[in-house]
């Protein structure tokens, strides 16, 4: 799956070489698999002449407003529409993306600026949920009938947004900055039948944490993990 | 006269006019320069001269080459006014905080016959806080921001935090996000010492950054300082908080 470190030395030529298209789908016991390219960007570099390492080192920064916010894009949208039209709306979908396809802080582009529309073409499939990178952090939300779970990180936690976070969201305890593989981990998605996912945070050197179907389909009312003694500064 | 003898009459004539008139234009535009001419020392003093181009005194003890202390220097100064005033009874004098307190102004400081123009608002006891000017204020302002921009820079940027593998304080701290300064002075068991914010930007430095650590003067690491606590404005301290 794309991120923009894969993308934006080359516009993901090489990537492309090794791995193909970036947007892709197969289906797996019942259920439809999607990998889709979210992190498309405007064009920020060509007016200030910038090099490809520049541009690469431009959206590696988080919070420096230079890039253009993360999106799917107009013919990935279009693509999606298409991919998705070929199955009904009971069947349950999985979605890979990088960004979170909904906007939650945009200043850090943890962000997909078409979300909105990405979101409506999802919206008359019944079980949909969408399992994210980028932000770092266990990161939870639920859009009408869409699941969201951001992953972890193995290489370092990211704090959480000041403003813009989900009200579904179990903070993960504060990281040490001593220890350099706190609040760092891997996870395991349980999809039961019928495509509802349990999501299972395994944080290093930590108790892991179940988010599962229940908590996000009852908006926070059932098998809710109990909150962290320290939240986010 | 052949042509070339007329020509060569004309050239001559050109170049002994341009020999007499040149010198005397650049004579009176030199004459055209405001100049104080003071009088010459009388006492063996040295003459001060204030900046209207027309007052000045005779300051007896101070000997040619000599520096003048602060207060020896605030005395002249004083007597020099008083010696404009005595001539100017009817001039109202605007001093240098009024003039500049107005956007905009262009008069010097120096014009007579000044008046009517806004004063900032009378000091009530004198404190030095109370008589800056905003003028003064909208300095301190900028300065201080500017600071805080290098620090902003240095954040940003692993060459200027001296790291060694591209990393820079933004990648872990978004907008200084989670430094949390407000909650320094705080023992740091992994530190084994009360830790300041200072020593985490430091310890920051060293281990994720791959540099050398700052100095305390240095000025990048007050820059620093400067930035991460100016992202926190308004947030309530909490020494010892973790």
């Amino acid at each position: 799956m794309v991120d923009e470190h894969d993308w934006f030395l080359d516009m993901g030529e090489m990537w492309q070489q090794l791995f193909g298209p970036p947007s892709y789908s197969f289906d797996w016991k019942g259920v439809h698999v999607v990998t889709l390219m979210s992190v498309n960007e405007k064009d920020f570099w060509t007016a200030r002449h910038m090099s490809p390492d520049e541009r690469m080192h431009t959206v590696a920064g988080l919070d420096n407003g230079v890039q253009s916010r993360f999106e799917v894009g107009e013919a990935g949208r279009e693509w999606l529409k298409n991919d998705l039209g070929k199955i009904s709306t009971d069947t349950p979908i999985l979605i890979f993306s990088h960004s979170p396809l909904y906007k939650y802080h945009r200043p850090w582009n943890f962000w997909t600026e078409d979300a909105d529309e990405v979101q409506q073409i999802l919206q008359p499939y019944k079980t949909v949920t969408v399992i994210h990178g980028h932000t770092h952090q266990m990161l939870s939300n639920r859009i009408g009938n869409i699941s969201f779970h951001g992953m972890l990180s193995t290489a370092w936690p990211w704090p959480y947004a000041p403003e813009g976070l989900p009200k579904l969201t179990i903070q993960m305890d504060r990281a040490d900055p001593f220890d350099q593989f706190d609040a760092c981990g891997n996870g395991r998605f349980n999809v039961a039948e019928g495509g509802l996912i349990d999501a299972v945070y395994n944080l290093w050197d930590r108790n892991p944490v179940t988010i599962t179907y229940r908590y996000l389909a009852s908006s926070g009312a059932e098998d809710r993990p109990s909150a962290p003694k320290l939240l986010s500064y | 006269m052949t042509m070339r003898r007329g020509f060569l009459l004309i050239s001559i004539g050109t170049l002994l006019g341009a020999a007499i008139y040149l010198p005397l234009r650049l004579q009176a535009a030199s004459s055209q320069l405001a100049s104080h001419s003071l009088p010459p020392a009388e006492a063996g003093g040295v003459v001060v001269g204030l900046c209207d181009g027309e007052t000045s005194i005779e300051v007896r003890w101070l000997k040619p080459g000599q520096r003048m202390t602060r207060e020896q220097a605030r005395a002249v100064s004083n007597a020099l006014m008083a010696k404009w005033r005595q001539r100017h009874s009817n001039a109202e004098w605007q001093t240098a905080q009024a003039q500049t307190s107005q956007p905009g102004a262009t008069q010097p400081a120096a014009q007579q016959g000044q008046a009517g123009a806004t004063a900032p608002a009378a000091a009530i006891q004198g404190g030095v806080y109370e008589r800056l000017t905003p003028r003064e204020q909208k300095i301190a302002d900028l300065e201080t921001t500017k600071f805080i921009e290098e620090g902003k820079e240095i954040f940003h940027n692993p060459d200027k935090l001296g790291g060694t593998i591209g990393l820079s304080c933004d990648m872990c701290h978004p907008d200084g996000a989670n430094t949390h300064p407000e909650t320094y002075p705080k023992f740091q068991t992994q530190l084994q010492r009360v830790a300041l914010l200072r020593d985490m930007i430091n310890w920051c430095i060293e281990n994720p950054v791959k540099g050398k650590p700052l100095g305390p003067d240095d000025p990048r690491l007050r820059a620093l300082d400067a930035y991460i606590i100016a992202q926190r404005n308004g947030t309530a301290l909490a020494y010892g908080k973790h």
